[in-house]
């Protein structure tokens, strides 16, 4: 019962393009141009249906830059494996849609 | 008065505790009261305070009735004439043995230190940590970095993970203090809308975001689409069953402030005003109804409903 919008699969996307690395919420508004308030709740929607898991960021990499501490996000096992058919369902779509005839040159 | 500065230990026990545990440890308190009666913490708090939380800290960690009076003793070696022989004659070595301790633990002996031993000290730096705006930025920037170094992963050995976890937020706060700028608070003013529980969580992550952002404009923009998202966000997590509860409570205190004021309006007998109060109710219904909506099975049974008709026409 997940809400597939089109900046979930956008979101979903970039995570399963390299489904080890952890990403967190501005890096992924950055990459997207999405705004804060649509990543954030797509984030939590996730990790509510069990595709991501977050945790915080390790203390080592962050200390030495000064800065607190990320909350970082990554895919989990089950999570990559529905992302990607919903991804490859996304697809099929796409491809429906390149192959119907246009409205250009109809009389 | 004894009791009334016990009250949070004895609230806070999870060990089974005799009543012959709770005069002992009435007892300690009573002397750790007498022996540190008019020293001061920073904060201007009388001593005892310091040690009776540590003590609160402690019972809820199931310690015993006799690290609890270790608890409330820790200081008297160091800060007071109080000798080793009075405090092993007057309450046993049971805890007279972890006090003498915990006063002689140095950094290397830390890792080898007995369990009860370490859990007192630890115990001690989180109230330390809870009250460490009172002393010198120096000193709170050193006592926040030994606490991340070493005393957090000993919490974690010793499977103490909520004082960890709470050290470790402690100190991260203190070494990376929160820029008051309109930006922050316009987004932690709108997240009272976020459940309880997780607004913590949610606030620090967007903290730490905001303080790596470079231009003022783009603070005010990650800001912006923050407040913009939250009432989505509370949606979300609160059709999650672990926050059903609160929301519930929420619901409740919405619901009661509705009806207080709708009788309120009545009694002041204008029309404009029951109007005004009726109107307000019914906003505030149609938003609790999206805000609390626990299941989306009344949106998929409409939708079937709809197709069910598409489908016979």
């Amino acid at each position: 019962m997940l809400r597939m919008t089109l900046q979930t699969r956008l979101v979903l996307s970039v995570l399963l393009d390299d489904p080890r690395r952890e990403r967190y919420g501005l890096e992924l508004c950055e990459l997207l141009g999405l705004a804060s308030g649509t990543i954030y709740p797509i984030l939590s929607r996730l990790e509510q249906a069990g595709w991501l898991l977050s945790s915080w960021e390790d203390p080592t990499v962050h200390e030495e830059s000064g800065r607190p501490r990320r909350r970082l996000y990554r895919l989990t096992d089950d999570g990559a494996v529905q992302a990607g058919r919903s991804l490859e369902r996304t697809r099929k779509q796409l491809r429906l849609l390149r192959s119907a005839p246009s409205w250009e040159g109809r009389a | 008065m004894t009791d009334n500065l016990l009250a949070p230990v004895l609230a806070a026990a999870t060990a089974a505790w005799d009543t012959d545990d709770v005069r002992r440890i009435a007892h300690a308190c009573r002397v750790a009261e007498r022996l540190h009666r008019g020293q001061l913490r920073r904060s201007g708090d009388p001593e005892i305070s310091h040690l009776v939380e540590v003590a609160t800290i402690v019972a809820g960690q199931g310690a015993s009735a006799d690290i609890v009076c270790a608890a409330l003793l820790h200081d008297v070696l160091e800060d007071t004439q109080y000798t080793i022989e009075e405090l092993r004659d007057e309450f046993g070595p049971a805890v007279a043995g972890p006090v003498q301790a915990l006063t002689r633990l140095t950094e290397a002996e830390v890792p080898t230190a007995d369990r009860e031993v370490l859990l007192l000290k630890l115990a001690d730096r989180l109230h330390n940590m809870r009250t460490i705006a009172f002393v010198a930025p120096d000193t709170q920037r050193t006592k926040s970095t030994e606490t991340l170094r070493t005393l957090v992963p000993l919490a974690r050995r010793l499977g103490l993970t909520g004082v960890g976890e709470e050290l470790t937020e402690l100190a991260n706060r203190t070494l990376h203090g929160e820029r008051r700028t309109l930006s922050s608070a316009v987004v932690r003013g709108s997240a009272v809308l976020l459940p309880r529980s997780v607004r913590a969580r949610w606030l620090a992550e967007w903290a730490a975001e905001l303080a790596t952002l470079p231009t003022r404009r783009a603070t005010a923009r990650f800001a912006a689409g923050l407040v913009i998202g939250m009432p989505r966000l509370a949606w979300i997590l609160r059709s999650s069953p672990t926050s059903r509860r609160s929301t519930a409570r929420l619901g409740r205190r919405l619901a009661s402030t509705v009806v207080g004021g709708v009788w309120v309006a009545a009694t002041v007998d204008s029309t404009l005003a029951l109007a005004a109060a009726a109107a307000i109710a019914g906003c505030i219904a149609l938003a609790a109804a999206v805000l609390f909506t626990t299941s989306d099975e009344p949106a998929r049974r409409l939708r079937e409903l709809i197709e069910s008709w598409r489908n016979q026409r």
